[in-house]
C-alpha cells in the first residue's frame, strides 16, 4: 500500500522541501511503509491565478527553472495551485502564469484548478497537465466528490468536513478511491460557513497584489488600502494561531494511524498536507508526525534539524 | 521523589538554559517531577577551567548578568573548575578569583580535582559549597565510598559504577552521590584519566595564548595539545549513546535511583550541539507523553529569544 503525501511549498518551503526530499531518499528506514512524495504544490509569486493561501514575493524565471528542476530531477511532480476563484476572461491571459505552465509544461507536472474559466484555457492550451480539483470547491456533500470522480481529474481533493465521516466515504466507488485527496491537517474550524468567502477574499487579495506589483509601485503592499477585501476585516479568522498539537484535537483531523489503519486499508492513497505559509518548526513536526514511524521520529528529527541547520534555513546563536 | 538535574553551560548555553529554566517554570505541566539543581560550567578563559576547552573571552558585566540571571531564580552557578593540570602559580590567577569574589554568595559552587585548588579554595572562599570531580576517575567502590565520606556537598560518581546496583546499593551518604547520565565516551576507557589531563594542558595554553596575543586565534596546532580531538565519541548523538552500558535511562531514574536515595543527576553537554541538548533535556525531564510538546514549546521560545533563529 502506498501512502502519496502532496507537500507545501515550491517558493518560501523551497530549500526546506527539498532537503526533506532528500532525507526521504536517503534514510528510508526512518519512515513509514508506503511514504512516497506525490508532488510539492505551491506557487511562484506574483502569479495571480493562485489561491487558497497569500503568498507575496516576486520571483524571476531562474528561480522558476531552479525549482522546477530540483524536484522533478528527483522525479517529483510540481503542482500549482492555481485555484483563485475570481479568475476573469482577461487573468486566463496573464503572462507570468502562462509563462510558468510553460516553463513547467512536460508529462509529470500538475495544476489544481477550481475556476471553470481558467480550468477550461489550461485544457485547451496545455492538454498535458494533470488536473486535480481543488478542495476550495466546498463540495461538501459526498455527492460532490463522487460526481467531480466522473469528470476527467487526476485527482479530486477532498472537502476537510467529509473527513473521517466513514460511513459517507464507503459510498466512493473503490475504484475511484485512489484518485481521492485527503486534506489532513487542516487548521479550519470544522463546518467553517466563511470557507468559501475566505477563499475568494484571498483570490482578490492576489488580483490586488498582482497589479500592485505590475503598477511598478515602490512603496510597500498594504493591505489596508483594501478594506473590502482583507481577510483581516472580514472575517476575523484565528484557526491561524493553532499550532501543530491543538488541531489534532479537531474532528476534522486525519491521524497518522488512520491514515494507515482506516484510509489506506479502504483504498485511498493521496493525502494532503497544507502548510504553505506556516513556519519551519511547524513543518518539521507535522512531517515527522505523518511520515516517520514513530519510534524513530525523534531522532529523523534530529537529522532533519541538523540538515537544516548545516544547510542554513536554521542557525543556532554560539 | 524529585530529580535534581546538575545542567551544563553558563557560558556556551547562558541564552538556552535561561529559556530552559522558564518554560520548565510556565509548563510544569509538560515535566516530570524536577527541579535544576545547577547550572554549572565555566566563563572563558578560565585557567581553572577542566573536562571540556573553554574557548572565548568575556568581560566582567557578562559574569554579573549570568550569576544575575541564575541566581535570582534560585539557582546556583557551579564553576567546573577541574583542571587537573594547575600549579601553584595559577592559584591567584586574575580572572579566576575575579569570578569566585563576584559569585561569592552562599548559593553558588564549585567542582574540584586539584588537592592545590581545593586547598586555595576552601581558604580563600569558604562559603563555596564544593564538588568532588568524575574528573578523579574513582571508579571502584571502596574509593568512591572513602570520597562520600570526606567533607564535599556532593561526589559525582565514575561513569563506569553507572547501574552497578550491586556496589551502588553499598555507598553510604547517598544523597552526595550524582550520576552522569548521558556520557558520550566509551565504557571502561583507559585514556579517560589521561584525556581530561591533556584537556588541563590545552586550558592553560589557551588562557595564556589568549593573555598575552588577545587579537590572534588560538591554534592548538602550534602547541601540539590537540590530540584529544582525535577521539572519534565527541559527535555521538542522544540516540548513539544510549544503548552504552554506561548510559542512565530515564525510567530508571524513577524507578531504580530515586527509590535506592539517589536523587542528583548530571547531563553533559557544555560543547555540544544545541539540538541535541534539546533532545537530551526532553528525553530525561518531560513526561514521555508531554515530550513532542514540550520540545515544541522550547524551540519555540528559543525562536522568539533568538537562541535559534529560522530562515523563513
Amino acid at each position: 500500500m502506498k501512502a502519496r503525501f502532496h507537500l507545501p511549498g515550491i517558493t518560501r518551503n523551497f530549500s526546506f522541501n527539498l532537503i526533506f526530499a532528500h532525507m526521504l531518499k536517503n534514510c528510508p528506514y526512518y519512515f513509514r511503509e508506503g511514504v512516497e512524495i506525490a508532488s510539492f504544490f505551491g506557487t511562484f509569486p506574483p502569479a495571480v491565478w493562485n489561491g487558497g493561501r497569500n503568498v507575496k514575493g516576486r520571483c524571476d524565471e531562474g528561480f522558476i527553472k531552479q525549482v522546477l528542476k530540483a524536484f522533478n530531477d528527483m522525479g517529483i511532480p510540481v503542482r500549482f495551485t492555481f485555484t483563485n476563484p475570481c479568475i476573469t476572461e482577461e487573468l486566463v491571459h496573464d503572462e507570468f502564469c502562462n509563462r510558468i505552465l510553460e516553463l513547467a509544461y512536460n508529462d509529470l507536472n500538475e495544476v489544481i484548478v477550481n475556476s471553470q474559466l481558467l480550468e477550461d484555457y489550461i485544457r485547451d492550451k496545455y492538454p498535458k497537465y494533470k488536473l486535480t480539483s481543488s478542495t476550495c470547491k466546498r463540495l461538501d456533500t459526498i455527492d460532490g466528490p463522487i460526481s467531480e470522480l466522473k469528470k476527467d481529474y487526476h485527482i479530486v481533493v477532498l472537502d476537510y468536513d467529509l473527513n473521517n465521516q466513514y460511513d459517507l466515504l464507503e459510498k466512493i466507488p473503490p475504484g475511484d478511491r485512489n484518485r481521492v485527496e485527503i486534506l489532513c491537517n487542516t487548521l479550519c474550524d470544522p463546518k467553517c460557513k466563511m470557507r468559501k468567502e475566505h477563499y475568494r477574499l484571498i483570490g482578490e487579495n492576489s488580483i490586488a497584489y498582482n497589479e500592485y506589483v505590475k503598477s511598478g509601485k515602490t512603496t510597500p503592499f498594504n493591505l489596508s488600502d483594501y478594506y473590502e477585501i482583507n481577510e483581516e476585516n472580514a472575517i476575523h479568522c484565528k484557526c491561524r494561531e493553532r499550532n501543530s498539537f491543538e488541531i489534532r484535537k479537531l474532528p476534522t483531523h486525519v491521524s497518522p494511524d488512520d491514515i494507515w489503519g482506516k484510509y489506506m486499508p479502504m483504498g485511498f492513497e493521496q493525502f494532503k498536507l497544507e502548510g504553505r505559509t506556516a513556519g519551519r518548526i511547524f513543518l518539521t513536526e507535522n512531517y515527522l508526525y505523518y511520515m516517520a514511524k514513530p519510534e524513530c521520529r525523534d531522532e529523523a528529527r534530529l537529522m532533519l534539524l541538523f540538515n537544516l541547520e548545516k544547510n542554513g534555513i536554521i542557525r543556532v546563536d554560539k | 521523589m524529585k530529580a535534581r538535574f546538575h545542567l551544563p553551560g553558563i557560558a556556551t548555553h547562558f541564552k538556552f538554559n535561561l529559556v530552559f529554566a522558564t518554560v520548565l517554570e510556565q509548563f510544569p505541566q509538560y515535566f516530570r517531577d524536577v527541579e535544576i539543581a545547577s547550572f554549572y560550567g565555566a566563563f572563558p578563559q578560565s585557567i581553572w577551567n577542566g573536562g571540556r576547552t573553554q574557548e572565548g573571552v568575556c568581560d566582567k558585566r557578562f559574569v554579573k548578568t549570568v550569576l544575575h540571571a541564575f541566581n535570582e531564580r534560585g539557582i546556583p552557578v557551579r564553576f567546573t573548575f577541574t583542571n587537573p593540570a594547575l600549579e601553584k602559580k595559577h592559584l591567584n590567577d586574575k580572572f579566576c578569583n575575579m569570578v569566585m569574589s563576584l559569585a561569592d554568595n552562599g548559593l553558588n559552587e564549585a567542582i574540584v580535582v586539584s588537592p592545590l585548588l581545593e586547598e586555595y579554595i576552601r581558604k580563600n572562599y569558604p562559603s563555596f559549597k564544593l564538588t568532588s570531580s568524575t574528573c578523579k576517575r574513582l571508579n571502584d567502590g571502596d574509593r568512591l565510598a572513602a570520597e562520600l565520606e570526606k567533607d564535599y556537598h556532593i561526589v559525582v560518581v565514575d561513569y563506569d559504577l553507572n547501574n552497578k546496583f550491586d556496589i551502588l546499593e553499598k555507598l553510604p551518604n547517598k544523597d552526595k552521590c550524582e550520576f552522569l547520565v548521558n556520557s558520550n565516551c566509551r565504557p571502561n576507557c583507559p585514556d579517560r584519566a589521561q584525556h581530561y589531563y591533556n584537556v588541563g594542558v590545552q586550558q592553560i595554553n589557551y588562557a595564556n595564548h589568549m593573555r598575552k596575543y588577545p587579537d590572534q586565534p588560538y591554534d592548538p596546532l602550534i602547541f601540539g595539545d590537540g590530540k584529544n580531538q582525535n577521539c572519534p565519541f565527541f559527535t555521538r548523538s542522544i540516540f548513539d549513546i544510549r544503548e552504552l552500558s554506561t548510559n542512565i535511562r530515564p525510567g530508571d531514574i524513577w524507578e531504580k535511583y530515586l527509590p535506592m536515595g539517589f536523587s542528583q543527576f548530571k547531563i553533559e553537554g557544555r560543547t555540544a550541539w544545541l539540538f541535541n541538548l534539546i533532545e537530551t533535556y526532553v528525553y530525561y525531564m518531560a513526561k514521555p507523553e508531554f515530550a513532542d510538546k514540550a520540545r515544541y514549546t522550547l524551540i519555540d521560545f528559543c525562536t522568539a529569544n533568538n537562541v535559534i533563529t529560522v530562515n523563513e
